[in-house]
C-alpha cells in the first residue's frame, strides 16, 4: 500500500470546562490513502463531525481542545503547525464542505466574492481574475449561468445550488482532500445524487481524496472505498467498504446494516437499534455500545475493548468477535 | 430604491399627521396662556384683560380646536409655522436657528458612538472573559447607569474649569478672531458631543460584543476560515459585516433619539439648539414654537426609522424594498 | 438681569421666574479701596452672563427678552438716568426744569452727547425715540408694551398710540438740542418713571426706514452704534453679544475696552467664575460660603429693591370671611418666623419685608411696624376673632365650620416648596391647619388667579413675588382698580374704609403738591403705614442679590436697581 495521504493516531478533542470534561473524539486512528474516499459513519453524537473538524483545527474554542494525536497530512504533523501555518493548508490542501448550506455560506457576500477570495488567499490571484475563475469553477460543478451566479447572494440560490456552490468553493485550490461533513444530508433525494455525483467526477478528474461523513450508510455504499464505523468519540470498525459491507464484525455496525432499507427484500419492519448514544460527558466505563448491545456480557460492561486487527485492514474493537 | 425611499416618505405622511392631531390635542390641555405672562404682568398696560383677548383672537387662539388646527396645517404647507408669541419672531427663523446647531452635536454624538463602540466591542468579542473585555465592559456598565448631566458636569468640571483646555459653553468662541472658525467650533462640540455619546457608546459597545460573539459561533464563519482566510479577514469581512447589521438599524432609530436626548444636555452645555428652545417654549406656552419643535422630533425620529430601513437595506441584501 | 438706570424693563416684574431674577450688588463701588490706590488700567475684555438665550431685536423697547434690553441698554443711553443713590441725574440730557404748571418739562441735551460715530445726538433723534414709542408700528404690529411711559403727553390719544411718524403735539423741538414735554396731568412720578426712559434713535438710519419694517431690519439685528458705553460688534444668537467700548461715550470713554455677554447655564456659572472665563455674574445665596473661598473672586451682596409675599385669596368663597380681616393677616405675620425663614433659604442672605417697598429703598418709611415672630400675640389674635381651636386641636371659622385653607404653589421651583413647608408648620403652630396643594404649573396659577372674579377658584392662598422699579409710584399694582391688584393681591373691596383710604394716598402720591419731595416721602410713609397694618398680603422678605466678580474687576457701583456706571469700571493685569 502506497504513503497514505492522511494518517491520523490517537486523535482527542475534549471539551474541557471547570466542571466536566467531555470526551467527544477519544483516540481515534484511520488513514486516508490518496484518490480514495473515505467514509466515517456513525449516529450523530458519535464524535464524526468533531474528528472532521479537529482534521481541519476548526473545533470551536475555548473549550474544545485537540488534547492528544497526530494528523500527519502529507508527511506534516498538523497539530504541530503555527496557526498561520494551518492556515495555509485550510482551503488549499484541505477543503472542507458543510451540512447546512444555507448557514454555511456568509448571507450578506456574494457568492463569487465567497469562491474568489479562496483564489486570492492561496493563489494570490487579483480581485478580477479571481471572478474569471470563480466563473469557470461555479461552470466545472454544473451552473449554466454561472456569470450571474457569482453577482448574487446566497439566499437567491436552491439548497442545491448553494451545496455546489460549496464544492467550488471547496475546490477552487484543487486541494488534496476534501472533508465533507453530511453534504447531502440537507438536500432533497434527487439532488443529493446529483451532488454526490459531482463529488465523484471531481475526485475522478482532480484525484482529490475525500473523508465523507455521514450517517447515511447508503451513501457510503456508494462513495466510499474505505470506512470507518465510530461510536461513543472511538473507531469500533475499520476496514475496507466491501469488507465492512459484506462482512461487518462488530455488532454496532450490523445493527447499523439492519436499520437500512432494503427494497427487494421482505421484511416486517426495520430494525432500529434500541437506546440512544451515551453522552460523551457520561460514557460508561466498559465498552461503551454495550449498554445497547443485544451480545453484551458481563464483562462488555468492565473493560473497554482494544481496536484489534482481526482480518488485515480490518480492525474491530469488540472483545466478542 | 428611488421609488422606495419616495413610497416611505408618502407613508409618513400620516403618521404625521397624527402625531400633529395629538399634539395638537395635548397641547391645548396645558392649562395657562402665553398673553396672560406676557401682558397681564406689565402693571402698565391699560386694559390688560381686553389686550389679551386681543392678542389672543390675532393668534387665532378663540378658534375652534379643529379650525385652528386646519389653519395651522395649510399654514405649515405654505411653508409658515406662524410666530413665536414670545419672541415675536417667525418660528422658522428661531427653528433656522437651533436645528443645525442640534443636529451637528447629534451627528458629532452619533459619529464619536460608532468609533469608539463598534471597535471597542469587536475587540472585547474577539477577546472574550479576557482582561480587555471585563475592564471594558464594567466601564461601559458604569457609562450607561450614570445619567448624562453628571458625566456634563464631571467633564465641565475637569476639562474646561480644572484643566482649561475645552470651552464648557457654546458653540463658538465669542469676541475672538478665530471665532467661528472649524478648529474653535470642534473645540466646543468635543464636551457635549462626548458626553452625549457616551451612555450609547456603552450600549452599542455592549450591542456589539453581544453581535460579534453570536456571528463568530455561525456556521459560515467557520467556513471562513475552513476556507484558510486569515484572521483579520474572518473577523472584519466575514463576522464584524454581519455583526454591524442591527448596529446599523439601532443607528437610524438613534438619530431621532439623539435629537431629543440632547435637550438637557444643551441646557447644561449652553448649547443654542432645539433643547432650549423647546423648554422655554413649554415654559411659556409659546404654541407656534411647542407645535413645529415636536413636529421636528417626530419627522426626525421618523427620518431616523426610514435612514435604518434604508441602511439595513443596503446592508443586508436578504432585506428587498417592499 | 442686570438693569441700568433706565427703564427698560416693566416697573414690576414677576419674581417667581427667578430664574431671572434681578441681580446687583451691595451699594457701594467695588473695592473702593484699592480702586483708590492703584493706578486706571484701561483696555481688556469684560465677560458677563445671562442664564438663558436673550431676544433677537436690539432696537430699544423692541424685544420683550431682559436680557436683550440689558445687552441693548449698554449701547442706547435714555435722556436721564438713575445715580447710585435713586436720584434722576443727567445723562443725554444735562439740563432739565419744569413749568410753573409742573406740566411742562424743558430738556437740554448735553453739548458733548454724541453717537459712537462721533455724530452728536440731536432733538431730532429725540423725536424718533418718541414717535418709535408711540407708534401704531410698536404699539399694535409688534406688540411692544412700553408705550404707556408716554401716554400722559399731550396729543396721545387714549388709545396710546398715533399713526407711523406722527409726534404728539405735547412733543416740541425748541432748537437743535432743546425740547419740551407737556403733560396731561401734572404728575410728581411722570419724569422718575416715565420720561427719563425717552431714548434717542439715530435718524441718520433709522429715519430712512419707515417703522413698520423697522422689526428685523439690519440695524434691528445687530445695532452698529449707538449712544451707551459699549456699542455692539457681534451677535452669535443664543450664545454671546460681544460690545466694544464706545469712545464718544457722553459720560465718558469706558476703560474697559470689550464687554461680552454670554449665554451660560446657572449650572457651571460657578465654575465659570472660578476658572476666570467669566467676570462677574449674580450667583445664588447659598453659594455664598462656597464661592467665598475662591481666591481670585470677591462677592458683594445687597438687599434687591423688590418683595415676596403670602397672598390671599380675600374674595374667596369658601374663606374669604376669614381671609379678609386685617387681624387674621396680622397674626399670620406674627406667626411666621421670617429671620429663621431666610436663613434657612437663603443662608442668611435675605432682607425682611415689612411693606410694599424694601427697607433699602430710598422711599422706605423706617418706622413700620417690624412684626416680630411672637406665636402667642398670632394666637391671641386669631382668638380675638373667634377662631376658636377645636377637635383636633385646629382653629375653625368663627361660626366653628372647620378651616382648612390650601396653599398653591408653583412646580419647578425647590426654594418656593421648602418656603410652603416652612409656612405650613409655623400656623400648624398656632392651630390654623394649613394644606399644601401638589405644586402646579406657574402658568395655571396665574389662569386660576387671572379668573376668580368669583372666589371660587381653587386657589386660596399662594406665594408671589414682585421687583420693583427705581421709582416708588405704586400705581399698576396697589390701586383698588389696577388689574394687577385684583388677579395678584385681591385688595379690592370698594367698601373697605382702608382701601378707599389706601387709593386716596397714592394718587396724593403724585399729584402736583408731591412735586415737593418732602410732601412726596411723607405720604408715601402714610401709604406704606396703612399697608404695613392692613397687610392686604403677608410681605416676607427677599432674597440679597450676590455678584460674584473677579478680583481683576475694579470700581464696579453695585445697587439695588443694577450694576452701575461700567464706563467707570476697570481690569487690573496680571491678576
Amino acid at each position: 500500500m502506497a504513503e497514505p495521504l492522511l494518517k491520523v493516531r490517537n486523535l482527542k478533542t475534549y471539551f474541557i470546562s471547570k466542571h466536566s470534561q467531555v470526551k467527544a473524539v477519544d483516540g481515534v486512528d484511520f488513514e486516508v490513502q490518496p484518490g480514495k474516499v473515505l467514509g466515517i459513519v456513525g449516529e450523530s453524537g458519535s464524535g464524526k463531525s468533531m474528528t472532521s473538524l479537529s482534521l481541519m483545527r476548526l473545533v470551536p474554542g475555548p473549550q474544545g481542545r485537540i488534547v492528544e494525536g497526530e494528523v500527519t497530512f502529507e508527511g506534516t504533523d498538523l497539530l504541530k503547525l503555527t496557526e498561520r501555518q494551518m492556515s495555509d493548508v485550510r482551503g488549499n490542501r484541505m477543503g472542507m464542505i458543510f451540512q447546512e448550506p444555507m448557514t454555511a455560506l456568509n448571507p450578506v457576500l456574494k457568492v463569487g466574492e465567497q469562491i474568489g477570495e479562496v483564489l486570492i488567499r492561496h493563489r494570490k490571484l487579483s480581485k478580477a481574475e479571481a471572478k474569471k475563475q470563480s466563473i469557470g469553477l461555479l461552470r466545472s460543478v454544473g451552473f449554466p449561468r454561472a456569470e450571474q451566479i457569482v453577482d448574487e447572494y446566497p439566499h437567491q440560490l436552491s439548497g442545491g445550488m448553494r451545496q455546489r456552490a460549496m464544492i467550488a468553493m471547496a475546490m477552487a485550490c484543487q486541494p488534496k482532500l476534501l472533508i465533507a461533513d453530511e453534504p447531502t444530508t440537507a438536500l432533497d433525494v434527487t439532488i443529493q445524487a446529483q451532488v454526490l455525483d459531482l463529488m465523484k467526477s471531481l475526485k475522478n478528474k482532480n484525484g482529490t481524496a475525500i473523508i465523507l461523513i455521514t450517517h447515511d450508510l447508503g451513501v457510503i455504499a456508494e462513495m466510499a472505498d474505505d470506512v470507518v464505523v465510530m461510536y461513543g468519540g472511538q473507531v469500533v470498525e475499520s476496514a475496507t467498504a466491501d469488507a465492512v459491507f459484506d462482512d461487518p464484525l462488530h455488532p454496532y455496525t450490523k445493527a447499523l446494516m439492519e436499520s437500512i432499507p432494503v427494497i427487494d427484500q421482505d421484511r416486517d419492519r426495520l430494525a432500529s437499534i434500541p437506546g440512544t448514544v451515551p453522552s460523551a460527558a457520561n460514557f460508561p466505563s466498559g465498552c461503551r455500545f454495550a449498554p445497547r448491545c443485544t451480545l453484551a456480557q458481563e464483562s462488555c460492561h468492565q473493560k473497554m475493548p482494544e481496536l484489534r486487527e482481526l482480518k488485515p485492514g480490518h480492525y474491530v474493537r469488540c472483545d466478542l468477535v | 430604491m428611488t421609488s422606495y425611499v419616495i413610497r416611505r416618505l408618502l407613508g409618513l405622511i400620516p403618521t404625521l399627521f397624527i402625531i400633529t392631531v395629538i399634539v395638537f390635542s395635548l397641547m391645548h390641555l396645558m392649562p395657562g396662556n402665553a398673553f396672560q405672562a406676557l401682558i397681564g404682568l406689565n402693571p402698565h398696560i391699560k386694559d390688560a384683560a381686553k389686550v389679551i383677548a386681543q392678542r389672543t383672537a390675532n393668534a387665532g387662539l378663540n378658534l375652534s380646536w379643529p379650525q385652528q388646527y386646519v389653519n395651522w396645517i395649510v399654514n405649515l404647507l405654505h411653508g409658515n409655522l406662524g410666530t413665536s408669541f414670545e419672541f415675536q419672531e417667525p418660528v422658522t427663523t428661531l427653528i433656522g436657528i437651533a436645528l443645525p446647531n442640534t443636529v451637528t452635536l447629534a451627528l458629532t454624538a452619533e459619529l464619536i458612538i460608532l468609533i469608539i463602540g463598534i471597535p471597542v466591542g469587536v475587540f472585547q468579542a474577539n477577546r472574550v472573559n479576557k482582561g480587555f473585555d471585563i475592564s471594558t465592559s464594567l466601564v461601559a456598565v458604569f457609562l450607561y447607569s450614570v445619567p448624562g448631566f453628571v458625566f456634563a458636569l464631571f467633564l465641565i468640571f475637569l476639562f474646561s474649569f480644572t484643566l482649561n483646555w475645552l470651552p464648557s459653553m457654546g458653540t463658538v468662541t465669542a469676541a475672538v478672531p478665530w471665532s467661528g472658525d472649524l478648529g474653535d467650533r470642534i473645540q466646543h462640540l468635543i464636551l457635549p458631543a462626548t458626553t452625549l455619546a457616551l451612555p450609547s457608546v456603552a450600549y452599542y459597545t455592549r450591542l456589539m460584543r453581544a453581535n460579534t460573539l453570536q456571528v463568530f459561533f455561525q456556521d459560515y464563519v467557520r467556513t471562513a476560515r475552513a476556507k484558510g482566510l486569515r484572521s483579520t479577514r474572518v473577523l472584519f469581512r466575514h463576522v464584524l459585516r454581519n455583526a454591524i447589521i442591527p448596529i446599523t438599524t439601532q443607528f437610524g432609530f438613534d438619530i431621532g433619539g439623539l435629537v431629543g436626548g440632547a435637550v438637557i444636555l444643551e441646557q447644561i452645555f449652553t448649547w443654542p439648539g432645539m433643547g432650549e428652545l423647546t423648554i422655554n417654549a413649554n415654559l411659556n406656552r409659546d404654541y407656534p414654537v411647542i407645535l413645529a419643535t415636536t413636529l421636528i422630533f417626530a419627522v426626525m425620529v421618523l427620518l431616523g426609522n426610514l435612514f435604518a430601513d434604508i441602511l439595513l437595506a443596503s446592508m443586508d441584501p436578504r432585506v428587498r424594498y417592499n | 438681569m442686570k438693569r441700568k438706570s433706565t427703564l427698560f424693563t416693566a416697573a414690576a416684574v414677576m419674581t417667581l421666574s427667578a430664574l431671572f431674577a434681578g441681580y446687583s450688588g451691595g451699594i457701594g463701588v467695588a473695592d473702593a479701596a484699592t480702586a483708590h490706590r492703584s493706578p486706571v488700567t484701561n483696555g481688556g475684555t469684560m465677560v458677563q452672563t445671562f442664564p438663558t438665550a436673550f431676544g433677537l431685536n436690539f432696537i430699544p423697547f423692541l424685544s420683550t427678552s431682559a436680557y436683550t434690553a440689558a445687552a441693548t441698554s449698554y449701547s442706547f443711553d435714555s435722556i436721564l438716568r438713575f445715580n447710585r443713590n435713586d436720584q434722576v441725574s443727567a445723562d443725554i440730557v444735562n439740563k432739565w426744569w419744569t413749568s410753573p404748571d409742573k406740566k411742562t418739562y424743558y430738556f437740554q441735551i448735553n453739548p458733548k452727547a454724541r453717537w459712537s460715530n462721533g455724530m452728536y445726538i440731536t432733538t431730532g433723534d429725540v423725536k424718533l425715540g418718541v414717535d418709535w414709542l408711540l407708534s401704531k408700528s410698536y404699539n399694535v404690529t409688534d406688540g411692544g408694551s412700553y408705550g404707556y411711559l408716554l401716554s400722559n403727553v399731550v396729543g396721545v390719544p387714549s388709545s396710546g398710540y398715533l399713526p407711523d411718524g406722527q409726534t404728539p403735539s405735547g412733543f416740541k423741538i425748541l432748537g437743535p438740542r432743546e425740547f419740551s414735554v407737556t403733560l396731561q396731568h401734572a404728575d410728581a412720578a411722570a419724569l422718575p418713571a416715565n420720561l427719563v426712559a425717552i431714548t434717542p434713535l439715530p435718524t441718520y438710519i433709522l429715519g430712512k426706514i419707515p417703522m413698520s419694517q423697522w422689526k428685523g431690519t439690519p440695524f434691528d439685528r445687530h445695532p452698529w452704534i449707538g449712544s451707551g458705553p459699549f456699542i455692539t460688534t457681534s451677535i452669535v444668537p443664543g450664545q454671546s453679544i460681544t460690545q466694544k467700548a464706545n469712545p464718544y461715550y457722553v459720560l465718558g470713554a469706558p476703560h474697559i475696552a470689550q464687554n461680552v455677554w454670554k449665554v451660560i447655564s446657572t449650572d457651571v456659572v460657578n465654575g465659570d467664575l472660578a476658572s476666570g472665563q467669566v467676570t462677574m455674574a449674580a450667583i445664588h445665596a447659598i453659594d455664598v460660603a462656597q464661592m467665598k473661598k475662591v481666591p481670585n473672586l470677591n462677592i458683594n451682596v445687597v438687599p434687591s429693591n423688590g418683595f415676596q409675599y403670602l397672598g390671599w385669596r380675600l374674595n374667596n368663597a369658601t374663606y374669604g370671611s376669614v381671609f379678609s380681616q386685617a387681624t387674621f393677616r396680622q397674626a399670620v405675620e406674627y406667626a411666621i418666623n421670617r429671620p429663621a425663614m431666610v436663613k434657612a433659604l437663603y443662608a442668611g442672605y435675605g432682607t425682611l419685608e415689612n411693606g410694599p417697598l424694601p427697607p433699602i429703598n430710598f422711599w422706605y418709611n423706617k418706622s413700620l411696624n417690624t412684626y416680630p415672630y411672637d406665636p402667642a400675640k398670632a394666637n391671641a389674635l386669631l382668638n380675638s376673632i373667634g377662631m376658636k381651636i377645636g377637635a383636633g386641636g385646629w382653629r375653625t371659622m368663627p361660626n366653628g365650620q372647620p378651616f382648612t385653607p390650601t396653599l398653591t404653589i408653583s412646580s419647578g421651583d425647590t426654594t418656593i416648596q421648602r418656603q410652603a413647608d416652612f409656612i405650613q408648620s409655623f400656623l400648624q403652630a398656632v392651630h390654623i391647619n394649613l394644606k399644601i396643594n401638589p405644586p402646579i404649573n406657574f402658568n395655571t396659577i396665574l389662569t386660576q388667579l387671572n379668573s376668580d372674579s368669583n372666589g371660587k377658584q381653587p386657589i386660596q392662598a399662594f406665594l408671589l413675588g414682585w421687583s420693583l422699579s427705581n421709582d416708588p409710584d405704586p400705581r399698576g399694582l396697589w390701586r383698588s382698580t389696577d388689574n394687577l391688584n385684583i388677579v395678584t393681591i385681591d385688595w379690592t373691596n370698594p367698601k373697605d374704609p382702608a382701601i378707599q383710604l389706601n387709593d386716596k394716598l397714592i394718587h396724593e402720591s403724585h399729584g402736583k403738591a408731591a412735586y415737593n419731595i418732602n410732601y412726596r416721602i411723607a405720604t408715601l410713609n402714610k401709604w406704606q403705614a396703612l399697608l404695613n397694618q392692613q397687610l392686604p398680603e403677608n410681605f416676607l422678605f427677599d432674597a440679597n442679590n450676590v455678584t460674584a466678580y473677579n478680583k481683576n474687576l475694579h470700581g464696579v457701583v453695585f445697587t439695588p436697581y443694577g450694576n452701575l456706571d461700567p464706563q467707570k469700571w476697570w481690569l487690573s493685569t496680571g491678576n
